[in-house]
């Protein structure tokens, strides 16, 4: 049990609501995430779980009908402050429920987020895609 | 058991109906598209006896009663080319708006009026004003600058919904996905959309130039010339074009010979009917290697 | 974690390639509204042309009354009435040939063809549409001309029917497109409703389809008749040369598109013959607006359910 002061919030949300038109997904939602923890949200259909998620990297800026209110902080700083939104989508990994591969490579769809982090050469690139592959146990059936 | 299923009398009348309808259809539809194999036919007979290397390579001779093409084929490549330039950045970055940007308001209901007005407007207001905008007004003169621009913005709309369809086809996960990685709207259309919508882009490039080649009115009066002795030396000088030429030969030139404006009409519809199947082998070559 | 210690105000730089997005993004919006850059530029340009015209020979009654269209003569008057109704008699006759024809290609198509023949036809139409409008006027006047000649024995083969089909030949492929369009988008559940009730092909086809893709099958009408109205090349070459009101599918007319063709390259630019041409253009473009903005109405029609 480590003591919560010594550990950095990394996500702070403050009566969060969010709505698409006049439907409201979910509203009033406070909670804390800390570093290196393994946090879950479960909840019935339609609870607004996916809708929080997409709060989070601000993905409702792509959804014009999407409405967030509220306080939701990264790492101190409200997300919807910063300055530069593909930044902060790059600082945040998200999994989707169904996987989506995208049309090209095995080797491209890996390297594609190292590109968009700056790794250059292919050199480099080469070491990421291997190493994440490994990791994930295909590197040696692809 | 049988007899409750036998055909009725009625059953039985409106079968022959039904077919009768069917046959009547049929030949309606027969006799529409027989005027394109027809017309061909008889274009090939009269006219393929022109068709030599001498004919498409020489300028015309005697008042245009012999010689070649030449001049007015290379002229209406010159146009198609100058009109690709500006056509197909412009055409595609609108349908890059429609697809990728443009939120649901009215606005991109007004530009989708626009495209629709504008594929209807009839070619010599067209002409009219390239006459008055880039003749005039900016100062290009009767140039294949100022044809070019001219005849460039007639196909757009066509241009524009080719590729904003197959923009449209490329499945919505995909760019959520780069999207959540951090990838920019630019990026996800530079490495993900744009790749895969270049069937579309094409077959829009295809129709532009064939609709351009075969236009006559907007470059009638803004810069293709009946007849001129030399080729042009730069884009702000006059050209001879293909369809005019066709126009030339069958209403101003007296005295010529049955089969010439058959010879050039064969080159003209060749040249655009060729392109057409290009693109309609291409699409459906792409139909078959879709990665999704 | 703890790999990528960072503030977030070392991470929220504003890097080249926002700066990259932002630029492409303020470029794409220009290309989009280019196209209604274009349709009022082309008003704007047309109008400023036609002003001269519009604001000294230019009398309403004139021009819409009168038949005398004598730019040339020393006393000018500018009469369009025996213009427009040739335009209108050219596109009327072209509708006759062409609304019956694509319709039914229409039908047949979407409801009756399957695999290789529906293909072929479609390339067809498709081959039908890309003919150029010059090469359409230069068979009204060798191939058309002789035949109506022969048939009908008149003296002139170059009139109001022989433009009048070709011009349906014309507009016929982009008729029969967004008809087949309209047909396609009636719902399968209408269809299978009906089959289920055992009725026929073509009793769901006149009594079902035909009544719901009503709309779209409209707005492809409205469409051809645009089209009649604004064909240039193949109207000239092919419905003669007289400026008179028809009284007969064999007489020769003018149309609106036709005169400003043939008469622009002999005016001075500026002179009052010159503003005459562009203001018969003005009235072209308000006419094919108008049928343009109808059509998409009535299409709109359809998506509003």
């Amino acid at each position: 049990m480590v003591a919560s002061e010594t550990r950095t919030k990394v996500l702070e949300v403050d009566n969060l609501s969010i709505s698409y038109g006049a439907k409201t997904a979910m509203s009033g939602l406070n909670l804390d995430v800390y570093e290196n923890e393994l946090f879950g949200i479960i909840g019935p259909a339609n609870s607004g779980k996916t809708s929080f998620l997409r709060a989070i990297n601000r993905m409702d800026a792509f959804d014009t009908n999407m409405k967030v209110s509220g306080s939701l902080r990264f790492m101190g700083t409200e997300v919807s402050a910063w300055r530069n939104a593909y930044a902060l989508r790059r600082q945040i990994g998200v999994v989707f429920p169904l996987p989506v591969g995208l049309p090209m490579s095995i080797y491209d769809n890996v390297a594609f987020a190292a590109k968009l982090r700056g790794v250059k050469g292919k050199a480099a690139i080469d070491e990421v895609v291997e190493r994440c592959l490994t990791r994930a146990a295909l590197w040696d059936e692809v | 058991m049988t007899a409750r299923f036998a055909a009725t009398e009625l059953n039985l009348s409106n079968y022959r109906t039904e077919r009768r309808y069917r046959l009547m259809l049929f030949s309606m539809t027969a006799m529409l598209v027989l005027p394109v194999l027809i017309i061909l036919g008889i274009l090939v007979l009269k006219g393929a006896p022109m068709i030599s290397w001498e004919f498409l390579f020489e300028f015309p001779r005697r008042g245009m009663t012999e010689g070649g093409i030449y001049p007015a084929l290379l002229g209406t490549i010159f146009i198609v080319v100058v009109d690709l330039i500006f056509a197909m950045p412009i055409g595609v970055a609108a349908a890059i708006y429609l697809s990728e940007y443009a939120p649901d308001n009215w606005l991109t209901r007004t530009i989708n009026l626009a495209i629709i007005n504008l594929a209807g407007v009839p070619s010599i207001v067209h002409a009219l004003f390239g006459v008055g905008a880039f003749v005039i007004f900016f100062g290009f003169g009767t140039s294949i600058l100022a044809a070019a621009l001219t005849v460039a913005i007639m196909p757009l709309p066509l241009v524009i919904v080719a590729t904003r369809e197959s923009l449209q086809a490329v499945p919505q996960a995909f760019r959520e996905a780069c999207w959540s990685m951090g990838a920019s709207r630019w990026q996800t259309i530079f490495a993900v959309v744009l790749p895969n919508a270049i069937s579309g882009i094409l077959t829009g490039l295809i129709l532009e130039v064939s609709r351009t080649a075969g236009e006559t009115a907007p470059i009638m009066f803004t810069g293709a010339a009946f007849f001129l002795p030399f080729l042009p030396e730069s884009v702000f000088e006059q050209t001879m074009a293909l369809s005019l030429h066709l126009y030339v030969v069958s209403t101003q030139v007296p005295e010529v010979p049955e089969a010439l404006p058959y010879g050039v009409a064969l080159v003209l519809i060749g040249i655009v009917l060729i392109m057409n199947a290009i693109s309609i082998v291409f699409r459906s070559y792409l139909r078959g290697k879709k990665k999704w | 974690m703890s790999e990528n210690t960072l503030a977030p105000s070392q991470l929220d730089q504003r890097d080249a390639s926002w700066y990259v997005d932002k630029l492409v993004q303020i470029l794409m919006f220009v290309g989009g509204i280019s196209a209604i850059i274009f349709i009022i530029g082309i008003f704007v340009f047309i109008t400023k042309e036609g002003l001269g015209f519009l604001f000294e020979g230019f009398s309403f009654t004139e021009f819409f009354g009168s038949i005398n269209w004598r730019p040339t003569s020393a006393n000018p008057t500018y009469g369009a009435l025996a213009l427009i109704v040739g335009t209108a008699s050219v596109t009327g006759v072209a509708m006759l040939v062409a609304i019956p024809f694509s319709l039914g290609a229409a039908v047949y198509i979407s409801e009756f063809a399957t695999g290789r023949t529906k293909e072929t036809l479609k390339v067809l139409v498709e081959l039908l549409a890309a003919i150029p409008s010059v090469v359409w006027g230069f068979i009204g006047m060798s191939i058309m001309n002789g035949l109506i000649i022969e048939v009908f024995d008149v003296p002139i083969g170059l009139n109001v029917l022989n433009a009048g089909i070709i011009l349906g030949l014309m507009a016929a492929p982009i008729m029969t497109t967004i008809a087949e369009d309209a047909l396609k988008a009636v719902p399968d559940r209408y269809r299978e409703a009906a089959e289920a009730m055992g009725a026929t092909r073509w009793q769901i086809i006149r009594q079902v389809i035909m009544p719901a893709a009503k709309n779209g099958l409209v707005s492809a009408v409205l469409l051809g008749v645009g089209r009649g109205f604004g064909e240039t090349m193949a109207v000239l070459m092919a419905s003669g040369h007289a400026i008179n009101i028809p009284t007969s599918p064999f007489d020769s007319v003018r149309a609106l598109t036709a005169t400003i063709a043939a008469e622009l390259g002999e005016t001075a630019q500026g002179s009052e013959h010159y503003g005459a041409l562009f203001a018969l253009g003005i009235l072209l473009f308000i006419i094919t607006f108008i049928i343009n903005l109808a059509a998409d109405l009535v299409v709109r029609g359809i998506r509003k359910k």
